[in-house]
């Protein structure tokens, strides 16, 4: 099992619905605050991001173009589309990964201006 | 060359097994355990993980002791299930030190070693616990098959607790006699610790102004096995704290470690010194490959991935990590407002690097994608990270902190080994004892050792390529400087 595959099967439990596209492993999450809560929003990782999960966090949130952040240091994605965006994640390594990772991309959501 | 083996265990695997072999009546005992094997370039390490307790019946005790086949058959399908081997052990109560095995004992593993490979696919290990002073000994049955089944005899015996305990097998490892240069340093912890801490083959990752100062420290005090690890070339900039390195080795386009190695034979009290450099990084696995045939790691370097390999390696593979280093913080206007250096034993029973909070594993996905090098993203990140950085005067300072580490837990003065994770904070001159413990998230200290079977985070390592196709570049009349440096090196090293 490749860490891709678990990292799917954690956030699955989490209900949300992952799937790979594309080399990205794409779910859908629900921000609670900002611009976009309440409504479902599409991010991704790529999946050679999780070769060493959960050892390793990946690093780059991938995002439609039309969600738009503040600040970020941005480059293209693998999805036509897209773009994935620099953000580091705190203290990694402390907590269940999954519930980890969701929280930090849906704090990074809870950004977004559009 | 002859592969060497070794075995390996926590003190609290230990424990049990003590309780298990030895008996208030003063008979043998035996027992059998799971390992996972620990693969390196020229040592296989059989790390125990638990033992199969014994049911009534599955031995019979007599003074000596006998294991039934229905024991062995249990323990090698529970090995087979786990993706482990088997360990076969028995107990001299009588004994002291490393024990040769008795007609009855050979017998006994060559008669079961061939089913039990047959079935787990890995070699029997058989071990044997002297009751005097908790000595162990060991060999894998991994020559020949059939009748023709033989042991290798391992070098050492492991115990990774407070303090690193090894018996050592004098018949494959002796001990180099003590010579006058090693006078003084003999008289601090006496003979049999000299023994002990001359032999274990240690390696130093980063040879930077601390690796270079500790490896020459270790060279000085009489070790025989030293491996230095780092990629780097000496440059301008490195000449204000790599003590030892001159302007000729930035113009020669020498490596870090070929001045390190240079320095430690200059210091080394051995006889004869195995100083051996590599510039391969621990991200590669050929790294890998390489540390694992090490007893102790120092580990010198500041960058996450390498220190996220380690921090793994300290568990899953049970060689103790000694970590450690420097911050120093300036204020605005360039001036110094404080600096402080920690150093810790990464090892099983110890919090690992994530929950002292000396490891930042996003920084790691930023260096296994080269990031942290990346001009163009660094830039648009604006990160605010404080670039490492040592100055001479304390890098010493560090050095002294590792090595007192060691000390302590290789010799244990005063009946205390690893006093944990230390700071010292120099602004006030304080040294406060870190109360860190393992987050109940932690993925390293509660596990059982992995060995082969671990996840490890080595692969292609950009930085090492690159640093090393640039060492290879060096023109032909460097080159040949170079040589003659090296042959008046050795003609003055001939001379003292």
């Amino acid at each position: 099992m490749g860490g891709h595959d678990t990292f799917a099967a954690q956030i699955a439990r989490l209900g949300l619905h992952p799937r790979v596209e594309a080399e990205l492993v794409i779910y859908g999450l629900e921000p609670v605050e900002g611009t976009r809560a309440g409504s479902v929003v599409d991010t991704a990782v790529a999946i050679d991001e999780l070769a060493w999960w959960p050892q390793v966090p990946p690093h780059w949130i991938h995002l439609p173009d039309d969600v738009t952040l503040a600040r970020t240091n941005s480059r293209p994605s693998l999805r036509p589309g897209w773009m994935m965006h620099s953000r580091q994640i705190a203290d990694w390594g402390r907590d269940d990964p999954g519930v980890a990772w969701a929280s930090h991309v849906r704090g990074v959501l809870g950004e977004a201006r559009t | 060359m002859t592969r060497r083996t070794s075995v390996a265990m926590t003190g609290p695997t230990r424990d049990v097994l003590c309780d298990l072999l030895l008996r208030s009546d003063g008979q043998e005992d035996l027992c059998l355990a799971l390992y996972r094997p620990s693969t390196g370039r020229r040592r296989t390490t059989a790390l125990i993980r638990h033992p199969v307790a014994p049911n009534d019946g599955d031995r019979l005790v007599h003074g000596n002791v006998t294991v039934t086949a229905e024991y062995i058959l249990r323990g090698a399908e529970a090995a087979h299930a786990q993706q482990c081997g088997l360990v076969l052990l028995h107990s001299h109560p009588g004994g002291r030190g490393w024990q040769a095995m008795s007609g009855p004992d050979r017998d006994t593993e060559a008669s079961y070693a061939n089913l039990v490979r047959e079935i787990t696919g890995l070699p029997l290990v058989g071990m044997t616990l002297a009751g005097r002073d908790q000595s162990w000994s060991a060999r894998h049955w991994d020559r020949g098959v059939g009748r023709h089944v033989a042991p290798t005899e391992c070098t050492n015996v492991r115990v990774i607790d407070d303090r690193l305990t090894i018996t050592w097998n004098d018949g494959v490892d002796p001990a180099p006699a003590t010579n006058p240069r090693q006078t003084r340093t003999v008289t601090a912890w006496g003979d049999a610790a000299q023994a002990d801490l001359v032999r274990r083959r240690v390696l130093v990752i980063g040879a930077g102004s601390v690796g270079l100062d500790v490896a020459l420290r270790l060279a000085a005090s009489g070790l025989v096995h030293i491996t230095m690890m780092d990629f780097d070339l000496v440059e301008e900039h490195n000449l204000d704290r790599l003590v030892g390195a001159t302007r000729r080795d930035v113009l020669l386009r020498r490596t870090k470690v070929h001045v390190a190695r240079r320095e430690a034979f200059r210091n080394a009290t051995a006889a004869h010194p195995h100083i051996r450099i590599t510039d391969l990084s621990i991200c590669e696995p050929a790294g890998l490959l390489e540390a694992l045939d090490h007893d102790v790691i120092f580990c010198c370097v500041d960058r996450p991935w390498p220190r996220a390999v380690l921090n793994g390696l300290a568990y899953s593979d049970l060689v103790p990590v000694i970590d450690g280093g420097i911050a120093i913080d300036t204020h605005a206007d360039g001036t110094m407002r404080n600096a402080t250096w920690r150093s810790h034993i990464v090892r099983p029973g110890r919090p690992c690097l994530i929950c002292t909070r000396q490891l930042d594993m996003g920084q790691v996905a930023l260096d296994i994608q080269g990031l942290l090098d990346d001009p163009d993203y660094v830039a648009g990140a604006n990160r605010g990270d404080s670039v490492g950085q040592n100055v001479a005067p304390l890098s010493i300072s560090v050095t002294a902190a590792l090595l007192g580490q060691y000390v302590s837990f290789s010799v244990a003065p005063g009946g205390v080994g690893d006093p944990g994770p230390l700071q010292y904070v120099l602004s006030t001159h304080d040294l406060h004892h870190l109360d860190h413990t393992s987050t109940p998230g932690c993925l390293y200290e509660p596990a059982c050792p992995e060995g082969d079977r671990r996840q490890d985070l080595t692969g292609d390592h950009w930085g090492a390529e690159s640093a090393r196709a640039k060492a290879a570049a060096v023109p032909w009349p460097a080159r040949l400087c170079r040589m003659l440096d090296d042959l008046l090196t050795a003609m003055s090293a001939g001379r003292s």
